[in-house]
């Protein structure tokens, strides 16, 4: 057997294995549906001019607070904005926010995890008590005053949730890490002369990899909540129509008091339905990677 | 006179990939007073029997046929209430890392006192005496009494275990590996304590165990498991002087024997079967060196030598294994 | 002629203690793994070391494959000092220095297949290694009796325990190993696997000219395949001899509580198991004098618990350290 034919074969097992995975996923309900759902807002964010009827800028000032009707599908705000409009177009912004959030997130917990975990001693004390400080900290307030302080943009927004939540994820890397540190088969390389570099690019990375996608699926979702929040809050970029900005001018204007329920429902609903189809895949795959689950 | 009498019992995993037969057609009888080891590899369904005895099984396992019969009762299909008053009080067990078991923060005295007063209606003071004869019983120093778990070693916890189960005076013992992770010395006394006890109190045990050679000093008759059914019965003598079943010989071969001629040890090739699919006919055959055309197709049934043991093996009568 | 000496090596673990401990307290306290141990091995020597858990006999073997470094003591492989050595220096010996592990569950990585386990090795001394790599791993799973076809794009989980010890021994012959440390690996296996690991040892050290230092608790084991017997207890060796020798006339009263104590599968032989009290104590507090002292049904008074006892040669290389033979 040659190279290349080592390559084709390995690409091909690869691929099999795929396969394999989609299968077990398919098999899932709660997992298929949390996908259906997620492909749907996908959808709907990418072509978000092609299916919105109107563009967040379009106002019909004489037309405020109208009810749905089959001119404005469910209704408008206070400056007579189509809200179905503003809802599509809302789905890009949430979206981006958490996939980048979470995705910031994990990856400032997978090096923290790994280094500490790998690395023991001195450096994993300090990092701990880092995560430590980070996780008694009671992370809405405190993500309230660092979005405060920098200003409303939604890369500040991004950066104020991964900095509150990566302690979550490097505690869980650092567990792993640490077994898998300690394995005769990370042993059995250091035998064979492997350094560092390479058993934690080899070993360690491979086998926490699973856990990461876990991570970043669950982590998704709790920025699209974040991001609500903070947005809700006011402290959103006004720049970039959210769903949690929608609830915020939703509540400025009154929407609740005035019984005015399409202009709150709606974002209000996409926010728990993408939330929800995020967790759903997260525990999908959870139970997929994690055989102990996977048994029963 | 059999005090316990297993028989054709069934019992079935349901797992994700499918059933999973751990015991299938096992029966057994128990002698009043003997020492009766269950002997085979992992997973063959040694501890399923022995935690089916006992009605302390998964929920996932499902009991398909068989009867378990015990002083004239069938212990499957009695309430559980009632076996509550079977289960520690008459059947009792010693569990594989037992000594991991203790509560660590309560001293081990207390911890067998509270075993007694929940299955007897004795006083605390009457438990307390009976604590201090069982300590020293297993081998204990009673003066240890109040100490805790974490100041006895593995043996020693073991011991205070096995004092725990015969807290309700049982009529028989089950131990599930007794002397796994213990050293050598350690093991060779737990055996042997196991022994003292059944002289001392009439004891009848069931020893499960994966170690042949551990239970060739101390049992009367052996069933050796293979794949969840028993292909070998028999007197202790018989087992380990005239095997006949091939898997029995090879496993007895298989082993260095110090003090012996050394030569090359007996192998048995590929590893046991898996239960979910297990092989047609003989469930040896495809590690066997002397299977032929019949023991792929037709099992073999359990066959009575000369009423000294059971067997089965198509070709029992046609193998001359002498160990 | 001599492969390895390893002389008075000490690997003592400090214990985890709180700082209110440790400031109360003053003196810190070591877990003393092994503490001072010498011997040599041949070359192609099959040399054991036996001993109950907590002997120190896996911490050895760390300590000469040099996952770990030691607290004091040389350690000469083919006359060079390797724990003075830089590791640099070190790393193309660690082609000849191979060790396999105990746990075959654990030995393998669970998200590698067995060409990319088998793989590593080769990946790892690149530019030392001749031939072709594919032809190389073909060879060795026929060497441990495994069919690559068969194996080779398997994934450990997909592999009895009995074939996953195979691919871990496997990977250590990879680089034609001079000398291989065994850390118990067919302790772990059934019975009926056992046996055909045990048998593929002694082939593998014909066909590779191995020298083989086997790590077990089990004196069976240690009889079937080794020509010298070391026997440890308490971080120290108390015997070392021949095997015969160590075998069939003990010395220490250890080694012999420890031979009359092993299961024989043979209800005919009755043996006489010696008695001996209690268990192996902590390596934290180790006993003063003989280590074995208060465990012993032939202790002396005022000198087992005073006295260290020397290492005497009764003849042949039949070494114990006991002061009944002084």
């Amino acid at each position: 057997m040659n190279k290349e034919s080592v390559r084709i074969k390995k690409i091909k097992l690869f691929g099999d294995r795929v396969l394999e995975f989609a299968r077990i996923y398919y098999r899932n309900k709660y997992g298929l549906a949390g996908l259906i759902i997620l492909t749907f807002f996908i959808f709907l964010a990418l072509f978000a001019p092609f299916i919105a009827p109107y563009t967040p800028s379009d106002t019909f000032l004489a037309e405020p607070f109208s009810p749905p009707s089959s001119k404005f599908l469910l209704g408008t705000d206070e400056l007579g904005r189509d809200i179905f409009s503003l809802l599509i177009y809302g789905t890009w912004t949430s979206m981006t926010v958490g996939v980048l959030a979470s995705l910031l997130t994990v990856i400032i917990g997978t090096f923290v995890g790994i280094y500490a975990g790998y690395y023991g001693g001195i450096v994993q004390s300090i990092l701990m008590r880092l995560t430590d400080f980070f996780l008694i900290l009671p992370a809405l307030p405190l993500m309230i005053v660092l979005a405060a302080i920098l200003g409303p943009s939604i890369w500040n927004i991004i950066f104020v949730i991964s900095i509150v939540s990566w302690p979550v994820t490097a505690r869980v890397i650092m567990s792993q890490t640490l077994s898998v540190k300690e394995s005769s088969y990370v042993e059995a390389s250091k035998a064979l002369g492997a350094g560092d570099t390479y058993i934690i690019f080899r070993h360690i990375l491979p086998n926490v990899t699973p856990l990461i996608f876990a991570y970043v699926i669950l982590n998704i979702a709790g920025a699209i909540l974040a991001e609500a929040g903070l947005s809700f809050l006011g402290l959103g970029d006004p720049s970039h129509i959210s769903w949690g900005m929608m609830l915020y001018y939703a509540d400025q204007f009154g929407a609740l008091v005035a019984g005015i329920w399409w202009y709150i429902l709606p974002p209000g609903l996409a926010i728990s339905l993408l939330v929800l189809s995020f967790m759903m895949i997260g525990y999908a795959l959870d139970e997929i990677i994690n055989p102990r689950i996977r048994r029963r | 006179m059999s005090i316990l009498e297993v028989n054709n019992l069934r019992v079935y995993y349901d797992t994700m990939r499918g059933e999973v037969k751990a015991v299938d057609g096992v029966s057994f009888k128990l002698e009043k007073g003997e020492i009766f080891s269950i002997v085979g590899e992992s997973g063959c369904g040694k501890t399923t029997t022995s935690n089916t005895i006992m009605r302390i099984l998964p929920p996932e396992a499902v009991i398909k046929s068989g009867s378990i019969t015990f002083d004239g009762i069938n212990l499957l299909e009695i309430p559980e209430k009632e076996m509550k008053k079977i289960r520690w009080k008459r059947i009792a067990m010693v569990f594989q890392n037992a000594m991991n078991a203790l509560n660590p923060v309560k001293n081990v005295g207390s911890q067998i006192v509270d075993a007694i007063t929940t299955h007897l209606n004795i006083p605390e003071a009457e438990a307390w005496r009976k604590v201090k004869e069982l300590f020293e019983l297993v081998g204990l120093d009673p003066s240890r009494l109040k100490d805790y778990p974490h100041e006895f070693s593995g043996g020693m916890r073991q011991r205070v275990f096995i004092a725990m189960a015969l807290s309700c005076d049982p009529e028989i013992l089950i131990a599930d590996e007794p002397t796994t992770g213990l050293d050598v010395i350690v093991q060779r006394n737990i055996l042997n304590l196991l022994r003292d006890l059944r002289k001392k109190l009439g004891l009848s045990i069931i020893l499960i165990t994966h170690d042949l050679a551990a239970v060739a000093q101390v049992s009367d008759k052996i069933a050796i498991m293979y794949a969840g059914k028993i292909v070998e019965y028999g007197n202790i003598y018989d087992i380990f002087t005239r095997p006949r079943h091939p898997y029995t010989y090879l496993l007895i071969k298989s082993f260095p024997k110090i003090g012996s001629k050394k030569e090359r040890l007996v192998t048995i090739k590929g590893s046991p079967p898996s239960l979910i699919n297990p092989p047609k006919g003989c469930r040896f055959h495809p590690r066997c060196p002397y299977a032929i055309e019949k023991c792929r197709i037709e099992e073999p049934p359990l066959v009575n030598i000369n009423n000294k043991g059971l067997v089965a093996c198509h070709l029992y009568d046609q193998l001359n294994l002498v160990i | 002629m001599e492969i390895l000496r390893v002389e008075n090596i000490k690997k003592w673990f400090p214990v985890r203690t709180g700082i209110l401990s440790s400031i109360l307290f003053g003196e810190k306290q070591f877990i003393k793994a092994v503490d001072g141990v010498s011997f040599t091995i041949d070359e192609g020597e099959v040399f054991c070391l036996v001993g109950e858990s907590g002997c120190g006999k896996t911490t050895l073997a760390r300590l000469i494959a040099r996952l770990i470094e030691p607290t004091d003591g040389r350690i000469y492989y083919k006359g060079r000092d390797i724990v003075q050595m830089k590791k640099k220096e070190f790393r193309p010996l660690r082609r000849e220095i191979q060790i396999i592990f105990q746990n075959p569950y654990e030995a393998l990585d669970p998200r590698m297949r067995i060409y990319d386990i088998l793989m590593e090795p080769i990946k790892l001394h690149k530019k030392h290694f001749e031939g072709d790599p594919d032809e190389r791993i073909r060879t060795v799973m026929r060497d441990v009796k495994l069919n690559p076809d068969e194996y080779l794009w398997k994934f450990p989980h997909e592999l009895s325990g009995g074939e996953r010890q195979r691919v871990s021994i496997a990977r250590s012959l990879m680089l034609y190993p001079k000398l291989l440390l065994a850390d118990e690996p067919a302790s772990m296996l059934d019975a009926s696997v056992r046996s055909s690991i045990l048998n593929l040892l002694t082939d593998l050290r014909e066909e590779y000219n191995l020298t083989l230092l086997y790590i077990t608790h089990d004196l069976a084991q240690a009889w079937y395949l080794c020509e010298r017997i070391a026997v440890m207890y308490l971080g120290v060796i108390v015997e070392l001899g021949k095997t015969d020798d160590v075998i069939n006339s003990p010395l220490h009263p250890y080694t012999k509580a420890l031979i009359s104590n092993i299961p024989i599968p043979d209800p005919r032989r009755k043996t006489e198991a010696i008695e001996i009290k209690g268990e192996v104590p902590s390596p934290i507090n180790v006993p003063p004098g003989c280590r074995f002292h208060p465990r012993c049904p032939y202790f002396m008074e005022g000198k087992c618990d005073k006295e260290t006892p020397k290492y005497l040669d009764v003849g042949d290389g039949h070494i114990v350290a006991c002061h009944l033979y002084e």
